[in-house]
Formats: structure tokens, sequence, C-alpha cells
């Protein structure tokens, strides 16, 4: 009488919401087999009783969460991703620590040198130089998070966009907010500049992947 | 030279389970041979990440088997040591034998194991 009681109670099958989260964080390569075995016990121990299955099943549950999201870290594309996301942070400090510390001067130095010749030139070198790193970074960026069987353009937009915001981020409080002797025109050109050469380079290494892909 | 792959204790213990179920060795039945044999509760993630750690290491192999509809059409996962297992998981053995031999007077049922 209390198992039929137990049954109207509540649902027969296992927790929702435990099965959604083992669902999400199981590997493809387990996922039938983990999710089954638990179905498969859930199953047995809800002949005894409902409620100490359901009970069981959310204890499985939550015992497992760490160790499949270990796993699902320990998988290339999450690893690639979590590379890619420090290497994206480290870029950013270090954009933020050249551009307080160095481009600043550089940009005052210039303001000296503007009436030499030099001038022009020296600028167009920092900008040049500069512009390959950008280039560079994006090829870095291609290489570990963009996913091989998507289009460029969407990677692009859903990838390199996001990365692109945090690296540029520096310069785009910079521009907000701009210093004395330093020169607007000059963020603006190096702005405007980085944008296509982040995207020149991740494309540069998206089309140089596909070629060494069999 | 290839590199040595040591055994943590939970892969000791799933080797064995492995040993002893021969072919009727899944998830479900591993899991429940460890609790029986060592009441120890296992989590079905600890045993999948440990079970796929031992298949990177070439210790275990895995084939699919029928889906049932007592696990919701979902197929079962069998696992097979292997050679290279079998002769690891004996190796950590007699080391771990040849470490604790003498430290203490262990129960008589460790003192009959050959390797104590």
């Amino acid at each position: 009488m209390a198992g039929d009681a137990e049954k109207f109670s509540m649902p027969i099958g296992p927790p929702r919401l435990a099965h959604a989260l083992l669902t999400l964080l199981t590997g493809a390569a387990d996922k039938a087999a983990l999710i089954g075995d638990l179905e498969e016990e859930f199953g047995q121990r809800s002949r005894t009783s409902l409620r100490a299955a359901r009970a069981w099943y959310w204890r499985q549950a939550s015992l497992s969460l760490p160790y499949l999201l270990l796993e699902r870290m320990r998988s290339e594309r999450v690893r690639r991703l979590g590379i890619a996301v420090l290497a994206v942070l480290a870029g950013f400090v270090f954009m933020s620590l050249w551009e307080i510390n160095v481009a600043r001067n550089l940009a005052r130095g210039f303001a000296e040198l503007s009436q030499t010749p030099s001038y022009t030139a020296i600028r167009v070198i920092y900008i040049g130089v500069q512009m390959i790193g950008v280039a560079a970074a994006g090829g870095v960026i291609a290489a570990l998070i963009f996913r091989r069987d998507e289009p460029f353009l969407r990677n692009a937009l859903y990838r390199l966009t996001p990365a692109a915001l945090v690296l540029f981020a520096p310069w785009i409080i910079a521009l907000v907010n701009p210093a004395e002797n330093y020169p607007q025109s000059f963020l603006i050109i190096r702005l405007s500049l980085a944008a296509p050469s982040l995207v020149a380079g991740a494309w540069t290494m998206s089309w140089w992947l596909s070629r060494r892909a069999p | 030279m290839r590199k040595e792959k040591n055994l943590g204790e939970f892969e000791i213990i799933v080797l064995a389970a492995l040993i002893r179920l021969g072919t009727d060795a899944y998830g479900v039945s591993i899991r429940q041979e460890i609790e029986t044999r060592t009441g120890r509760s296992v989590s079905v993630g600890a045993l999948y990440s440990t079970l796929s750690r031992l298949e990177e290491k070439n210790y275990v192999a895995s084939r699919m088997g029928a889906a049932t509809a007592e696990r919701g059409g979902r197929a079962k996962r069998h696992y097979l040591i292997k050679a290279e297992g079998e002769a690891q998981l004996e190796k950590s053995v007699f080391m771990l034998g040849k470490m604790l031999k003498g430290i203490k007077a262990w129960p008589e049922t460790l003192k009959n194991l050959a390797c104590l």
C-alpha cells in the first residue's frame, strides 16, 4: 500500500534535473553506456522503493559530476578552448601594460620627433610590427578554437570576434579616455588596421590548416 | 622505450573486477562487484573516468553491446582486460606486496596472499 501511495505521489522515472545534468556533461563516447547503466540500476532499485531509487540517482549524479567535468576538460577541444581563453586574457594584460607603460611614452616621444623627417618612418615601422603581432594572434586563435567543419565567416563571427573584443579592449578604453599628448588619430589608425590584420591572420591559418587536412 | 604507465589504487580495483567478471563486465556489473567486495561506494562518473583512462593506457578494450528496453533503449559498453593490463596489474600488486611485506602483522587473510 505504501509503495502504491509513493508511486502516485511522484514521477516514475529518474529525477529529470539529475538526468539532464548527466546528459549534458557526459561525453558523447560514454553517454549511452553511462546513462543506460543508471537507468538499468534505477529500474532495479525502484521495484523496492521509488523514493530510495530517486535518492540513489541524485547521489550518483552529484558524485559523478566532478569526474564528468574533469573528463570533459581532458578532451582535446575543451583543452584547446581553455588554452585560447588563457592566451586571450594574457594578451589583454600584455596589451594593457603595453598601452600604459610603453605606447603612451612612445607617443610623447613621437610628438617631440614630429618636426623631424624620421617621425613618420618610426610610426609606420611601429604600426607595422604591431600588426604582424596582431595577425599572428589571429592565426593562433584560429588554430586553437576554430571548428574545421564550419565556414570561415561563422568561425570569425562566433569565435574570433569575442577574442578580438577582449584583445582590443585596452585600445578601445584608451580611445574613450584620451591621455595628454597622446594623439587619438594614432589609436584610430591602429584599431582600423588591427581588425583586418587579425582576420587576415586567422584566415591564413584556416587556409593552411585546411590544406594540411587529409 | 615505451613509458611506464603505473596504476592507481582504484585502477587496480577496476582491473581486478574486470578479471573476476570476464565477458560479463559492463558499467553496472563492475560497479556492483566493487561495492559488494570492497564495501566502497562507487559513482558511475568515477568508474567511467577510470575505464576511459585505462583504455587510453591500452590496458582495457571495450565494445558496444545491443540496446535493451530496461536501459531506455541504450546499449551496454562491455569491457575486457587486455594482456598488457593483466601484466601491469600483476606488476603493481607485486610491487605493493614487496613494499608492505613485514611492515606489521597483517590479518590472516592478507598473509595468505602469495605476494605477501
